[in-house]
Protein backbone atom coordinates (compact mmCIF):
# COMPACT_ATOMS: atom_id res chain seq x y z
CA UNK A 1 0.00 0.00 0.00
CA UNK A 2 2.78 2.58 0.88
CA UNK A 3 4.53 1.68 -2.22
CA UNK A 4 1.50 2.84 -4.17
CA UNK A 5 1.39 6.08 -2.76
CA UNK A 6 4.86 6.05 -3.52
CA UNK A 7 4.44 5.38 -7.05
CA UNK A 8 1.32 7.93 -7.16
CA UNK A 9 3.79 10.84 -5.28
CA UNK A 10 6.38 10.05 -8.10
CA UNK A 11 4.02 9.86 -10.63
CA UNK A 12 2.98 13.60 -9.31
CA UNK A 13 6.31 14.82 -9.55
CA UNK A 14 7.23 13.64 -13.38
CA UNK A 15 3.54 15.33 -13.94
CA UNK A 16 5.44 18.51 -12.51
CA UNK A 17 8.12 17.83 -14.04
CA UNK A 18 6.68 17.92 -17.54
CA UNK A 19 4.78 21.28 -16.49
CA UNK A 20 7.79 22.71 -15.95
CA UNK A 21 9.54 21.36 -19.17
CA UNK A 22 6.77 22.80 -20.84
CA UNK A 23 7.35 26.51 -18.84
CA UNK A 24 10.76 26.11 -19.79
CA UNK A 25 10.79 25.22 -23.80
CA UNK A 26 7.47 27.32 -24.87
CA UNK A 27 9.41 30.26 -26.39
CA UNK A 28 8.07 33.83 -27.27
CA UNK A 29 6.48 33.26 -30.25
CA UNK A 30 5.72 37.12 -31.10
CA UNK A 31 6.48 37.38 -34.84
CA UNK A 32 7.78 41.24 -35.31
CA UNK A 33 9.90 39.67 -38.89
CA UNK A 34 6.00 40.88 -40.62
CA UNK A 35 5.76 43.88 -39.29
CA UNK A 36 9.16 44.61 -39.57
CA UNK A 37 8.88 44.14 -43.49
CA UNK A 38 5.59 45.94 -43.62
CA UNK A 39 6.72 49.03 -42.02
CA UNK A 40 9.92 49.49 -44.61
CA UNK A 41 7.10 48.92 -47.19
CA UNK A 42 5.10 51.66 -46.04
CA UNK A 43 7.88 53.63 -45.56
CA UNK A 44 9.28 53.23 -49.25
CA UNK A 45 5.65 54.48 -50.23
CA UNK A 46 5.64 57.41 -48.27
CA UNK A 47 8.98 58.68 -49.46
CA UNK A 48 8.46 57.83 -52.98
CA UNK A 49 4.93 59.87 -52.79
CA UNK A 50 7.11 62.77 -50.92
CA UNK A 51 9.61 62.66 -53.67
CA UNK A 52 7.12 62.08 -56.78
CA UNK A 53 4.48 64.25 -54.87
CA UNK A 54 1.61 62.11 -55.41
CA UNK A 55 -1.58 63.62 -54.20
CA UNK A 56 -4.07 61.25 -56.21
CA UNK A 57 -5.29 58.12 -54.40
CA UNK A 58 -5.60 56.17 -57.25
CA UNK A 59 -2.01 56.60 -58.01
CA UNK A 60 -1.09 55.78 -54.64
CA UNK A 61 -3.69 52.91 -54.40
CA UNK A 62 -1.63 51.86 -57.58
CA UNK A 63 1.95 51.80 -55.94
CA UNK A 64 0.42 50.17 -53.05
CA UNK A 65 -1.24 47.10 -54.78
CA UNK A 66 2.16 46.62 -56.29
CA UNK A 67 3.53 46.71 -53.41
CA UNK A 68 2.24 45.13 -50.26
CA UNK A 69 -0.33 42.48 -51.54
CA UNK A 70 -2.74 43.45 -48.21
CA UNK A 71 -5.57 44.85 -47.12
CA UNK A 72 -4.93 48.01 -45.88
CA UNK A 73 -6.32 52.11 -46.56
CA UNK A 74 -4.32 55.20 -47.83
CA UNK A 75 -5.38 58.76 -46.89
CA UNK A 76 -3.98 62.14 -48.84
CA UNK A 77 -5.36 65.12 -47.43
CA UNK A 78 -9.46 64.84 -46.31
CA UNK A 79 -9.42 62.00 -49.21
CA UNK A 80 -9.57 57.92 -47.34
CA UNK A 81 -9.58 54.99 -49.97
CA UNK A 82 -9.88 51.46 -48.79
CA UNK A 83 -8.08 49.27 -50.32
CA UNK A 84 -8.71 45.37 -50.86
CA UNK A 85 -10.57 44.86 -47.22
CA UNK A 86 -13.19 42.85 -46.59
CA UNK A 87 -13.60 42.39 -42.76
CA UNK A 88 -10.46 44.13 -40.69
CA UNK A 89 -12.37 44.59 -37.93
CA UNK A 90 -10.43 41.75 -36.13
CA UNK A 91 -6.81 42.67 -37.31
CA UNK A 92 -3.73 44.51 -36.14
CA UNK A 93 -3.08 47.32 -37.97
CA UNK A 94 0.36 49.23 -39.02
CA UNK A 95 0.45 52.45 -39.61
CA UNK A 96 2.81 55.92 -40.62
CA UNK A 97 2.04 58.94 -41.77
CA UNK A 98 4.16 62.04 -43.69
CA UNK A 99 3.21 65.33 -43.89
CA UNK A 100 5.17 68.09 -46.13
CA UNK A 101 4.99 70.82 -48.12
CA UNK A 102 5.12 70.44 -52.37
CA UNK A 103 6.72 72.06 -54.69
CA UNK A 104 3.74 74.70 -55.02
CA UNK A 105 3.56 75.17 -51.52
CA UNK A 106 0.74 73.25 -50.39
CA UNK A 107 0.64 71.07 -47.18
CA UNK A 108 0.29 67.44 -48.20
CA UNK A 109 -0.75 65.11 -45.68
CA UNK A 110 -0.72 61.29 -46.29
CA UNK A 111 -1.45 58.35 -44.38
CA UNK A 112 -0.77 54.42 -45.10
CA UNK A 113 -2.14 51.68 -42.80
CA UNK A 114 -1.62 47.57 -43.52
CA UNK A 115 -3.49 45.23 -41.94
CA UNK A 116 -2.02 41.90 -41.05
CA UNK B 1 -4.02 -19.75 4.06
CA UNK B 2 -4.87 -16.18 4.77
CA UNK B 3 -1.43 -14.58 4.63
CA UNK B 4 -0.69 -16.32 0.82
CA UNK B 5 -4.48 -14.78 -0.33
CA UNK B 6 -3.02 -11.44 1.34
CA UNK B 7 0.09 -11.65 -0.18
CA UNK B 8 -0.94 -12.63 -3.59
CA UNK B 9 -3.27 -9.66 -3.46
CA UNK B 10 0.07 -7.47 -2.54
CA UNK B 11 1.52 -8.83 -5.63
CA UNK B 12 -1.31 -7.92 -8.05
CA UNK B 13 -1.56 -4.02 -6.32
CA UNK B 14 2.28 -4.28 -7.39
CA UNK B 15 2.27 -5.22 -10.50
CA UNK B 16 -0.34 -3.09 -11.41
CA UNK B 17 1.38 0.28 -9.72
CA UNK B 18 4.47 -1.15 -11.88
CA UNK B 19 2.00 -0.91 -14.65
CA UNK B 20 0.55 2.81 -14.37
CA UNK B 21 3.94 3.97 -13.04
CA UNK B 22 5.34 2.71 -17.15
CA UNK B 23 2.49 4.06 -18.84
CA UNK B 24 3.22 7.47 -17.10
CA UNK B 25 6.95 6.87 -18.00
CA UNK B 26 6.15 6.49 -21.65
CA UNK B 27 3.65 9.31 -21.65
CA UNK B 28 6.55 11.40 -20.35
CA UNK B 29 8.71 10.35 -22.70
CA UNK B 30 6.03 11.37 -25.51
CA UNK B 31 5.27 14.76 -24.08
CA UNK B 32 8.74 15.00 -23.92
CA UNK B 33 9.80 14.35 -27.51
CA UNK B 34 6.81 16.32 -28.94
CA UNK B 35 8.05 19.76 -26.65
CA UNK B 36 11.80 19.17 -27.43
CA UNK B 37 11.33 19.03 -31.22
CA UNK B 38 8.54 21.95 -31.22
CA UNK B 39 11.22 23.88 -29.24
CA UNK B 40 13.77 22.91 -32.14
CA UNK B 41 11.29 23.65 -34.53
CA UNK B 42 10.55 27.03 -32.93
CA UNK B 43 14.21 27.73 -32.98
CA UNK B 44 14.65 27.00 -37.07
CA UNK B 45 11.67 29.24 -37.50
CA UNK B 46 13.35 32.09 -35.67
CA UNK B 47 16.55 31.58 -37.27
CA UNK B 48 14.76 31.99 -40.76
CA UNK B 49 13.26 35.17 -39.39
CA UNK B 50 16.58 36.60 -38.67
CA UNK B 51 18.19 35.48 -41.85
CA UNK B 52 15.18 37.71 -43.77
CA UNK B 53 15.77 40.55 -41.66
CA UNK B 54 19.54 40.61 -42.44
CA UNK B 55 18.73 40.23 -46.12
CA UNK B 56 16.46 43.14 -45.31
CA UNK B 57 19.01 44.54 -44.73
CA UNK B 58 21.33 43.87 -47.32
CA UNK B 59 18.44 45.60 -49.70
CA UNK B 60 18.73 48.52 -47.59
CA UNK B 61 22.39 48.67 -48.31
CA UNK B 62 21.80 48.24 -52.16
CA UNK B 63 19.11 50.85 -52.37
CA UNK B 64 20.52 53.26 -49.75
CA UNK B 65 24.11 52.95 -50.46
CA UNK B 66 26.11 55.08 -53.49
CA UNK B 67 28.66 52.84 -53.78
CA UNK B 68 25.31 50.42 -55.39
CA UNK B 69 22.29 51.29 -56.53
CA UNK B 70 21.98 54.77 -55.11
CA UNK B 71 21.87 58.17 -56.28
CA UNK B 72 24.36 60.68 -55.77
CA UNK B 73 23.49 64.26 -56.85
CA UNK B 74 26.52 66.02 -58.07
CA UNK B 75 24.43 69.30 -57.43
CA UNK B 76 23.70 69.02 -54.05
CA UNK B 77 26.36 66.69 -52.88
CA UNK B 78 24.25 64.58 -51.16
CA UNK B 79 22.34 61.03 -51.73
CA UNK B 80 19.39 60.94 -53.14
CA UNK B 81 16.39 59.08 -50.88
CA UNK B 82 14.90 56.12 -52.18
CA UNK B 83 15.97 57.12 -55.72
CA UNK B 84 18.18 54.22 -57.57
CA UNK B 85 19.80 53.61 -61.04
CA UNK B 86 21.38 51.01 -62.63
CA UNK B 87 24.89 50.72 -61.72
CA UNK B 88 27.61 48.25 -59.74
CA UNK B 89 25.53 45.53 -60.70
CA UNK B 90 28.51 43.26 -60.25
CA UNK B 91 29.15 44.76 -56.92
CA UNK B 92 25.72 43.60 -55.45
CA UNK B 93 27.34 39.87 -55.34
CA UNK B 94 30.18 40.65 -53.61
CA UNK B 95 28.01 42.53 -50.81
CA UNK B 96 26.07 38.82 -50.35
CA UNK B 97 26.66 35.70 -51.98
CA UNK B 98 23.42 34.46 -51.69
CA UNK B 99 22.28 36.90 -53.46
CA UNK B 100 20.74 35.34 -57.29
CA UNK B 101 18.47 37.75 -58.68
CA UNK B 102 17.88 41.63 -58.58
CA UNK B 103 14.67 42.36 -60.57
CA UNK B 104 13.42 46.35 -61.41
CA UNK B 105 9.80 45.71 -62.53
CA UNK B 106 10.23 43.37 -65.68
CA UNK B 107 13.74 44.90 -66.29
CA UNK B 108 16.47 41.48 -65.00
CA UNK B 109 19.21 43.39 -63.60
CA UNK B 110 20.96 40.19 -62.91
CA UNK B 111 19.71 36.08 -62.91
CA UNK B 112 21.71 33.24 -61.82
CA UNK B 113 19.21 30.78 -63.20
CA UNK B 114 18.42 29.85 -59.59
CA UNK B 115 15.30 29.65 -58.06
CA UNK B 116 15.32 32.02 -55.46
CA UNK B 117 14.19 30.94 -51.35
CA UNK B 118 13.19 34.48 -50.47
CA UNK B 119 12.58 37.77 -52.20
CA UNK B 120 12.68 40.99 -50.53
CA UNK B 121 10.32 43.45 -52.45
CA UNK B 122 11.18 47.12 -52.08
CA UNK B 123 9.94 50.29 -53.58
CA UNK B 124 11.99 52.65 -55.02
CA UNK B 125 12.13 55.78 -57.86
CA UNK B 126 14.11 54.80 -60.84
CA UNK B 127 13.52 57.41 -63.77
CA UNK B 128 11.55 59.52 -61.55
CA UNK B 129 8.84 56.78 -61.80
CA UNK B 130 7.60 54.76 -59.04
CA UNK B 131 9.12 51.14 -59.46
CA UNK B 132 9.25 47.64 -57.55
CA UNK B 133 12.61 46.30 -56.65
CA UNK B 134 13.09 42.76 -56.03
CA UNK B 135 16.15 41.03 -54.57
CA UNK B 136 16.17 37.38 -54.83
CA UNK B 137 17.99 35.17 -52.10
CA UNK B 138 19.27 31.38 -53.23
CA UNK B 139 20.73 29.20 -50.69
Amino acid sequence: MNRGILFTIDGLIALMFIILSIVIFTTNTTDNTEQYLITEKISDLLITSQKLEITSLNTLEENYNKLIPKEGYIKINNKFKKINTNNSKDKKVISQAITYINSSNNEIYIEIGVYY
Amino acid sequence: MMSAIIKKQKAQVMILDILILLLIVLLIINIQISNIYDYKLNIKNKENKLDIIEQSIVVNKIINDTNYLAVYNKHTNQKEIQEIEIKNIEKIKELNNSICSVNLENKNLLTEHKNPENIITRGVIYNNKFKILEVGFCE
